[in-house]
């Protein structure tokens, strides 16, 4: 409780953003991209590898 | 108090936005519709939360990214697609304060908006009230911060807001009004220790 309010900092008449300066920030085209690579990670045989034999080596320990 | 009703859609907005919802989930380059209609109000929602242009970009973009991820898990309930990336937005900005030690919580306030806050507390607008009510407003937690920030700054419904906070429309104007009573009772400590003389 103490920790938040000390955290808020009030800012009075901050200087207001255009909608074309927000819009000058849209980057659609780089999400998708990020978003294609997250995909291509998980789809990659690779990424499981580690996660495989750690599962594989946890199971054996277990066992 | 003049409402904001971007948020309020009516049946056939409703139907169009599924309609790109269900194109998205088909195809993610379908998204960019969504995108481009809501990046500007979650955008100002994380900026006059954080007050830090660069990390209000970044912060969007995890926004946005999360909710491509996760689109084909998205349910239509009949309610706007905004509550939904609201919800991502307000769980991204906490995990920036909670991992980001100088990232700080602000608050974004018009000297104008405060006139409505002390008509609702019933204090008089003088410049030392407004002083005293702007301290008031950094002694109450987070949740108690967002509701009175949501409806007073940002001029939301209370609909809106239970749909954000995932509460009902009764429990946020019950919440709110829990937030309200704890603001002035801040304001009238703060003006009673000014009254007091030094040294007591």
């Amino acid at each position: 409780m103490q920790k938040n309010q000390k955290d808020i900092k009030v800012i009075v008449n901050q200087k207001k953003l255009s909608s074309a300066e927000i819009s000058m920030k849209q980057d659609f085209d780089a999400i998708l991209k990020k978003f294609h690579q997250q995909k291509k990670m998980w789809k990659n045989p690779w990424f499981f590898g580690p996660v495989g034999i750690s599962v594989l080596l946890l199971f054996y320990i277990v066992i | 108090m003049k409402i904001n009703s971007i948020f309020h859609q009516d049946d056939n907005r409703l139907l169009l936005e599924k309609s790109m919802i269900l194109k998205s989930k088909e195809n993610p380059e379908n998204f960019g519709s969504l995108y481009r209609i809501y990046h500007e109000s979650i955008f100002r929602y994380i900026y006059n939360r954080i007050g830090d242009l660069d990390l209000a970009n970044d912060i969007t973009s995890v926004v946005f990214m999360k909710a491509l991820l996760n689109i084909k898990k998205y349910e239509y309930r009949g309610l706007p697609f905004s509550s939904w990336l609201f919800r991502i937005a307000k769980s991204e900005l906490n995990q920036s304060f909670r991992n980001n030690k100088k990232t700080q919580r602000t608050i974004s306030i018009d000297k104008i908006q405060l006139g409505q806050i002390m008509e609702d507390i019933v204090i008089d607008e003088t410049d030392n009230n407004i002083k005293q009510l702007l301290k008031s407003l950094s002694r109450l937690n987070n949740n108690q911060v967002e509701l009175i920030e949501m409806r007073y700054f940002e001029k939301r419904s209370y609909r809106e807001i239970g749909q954000i906070l995932d509460i009902t429309e009764n429990n946020a104007k019950v919440k709110t009004f829990r937030a309200l009573s704890k603001l002035r009772k801040h304001f009238k400590q703060r003006v009673i220790n000014a009254k007091k003389p030094k040294g007591y």
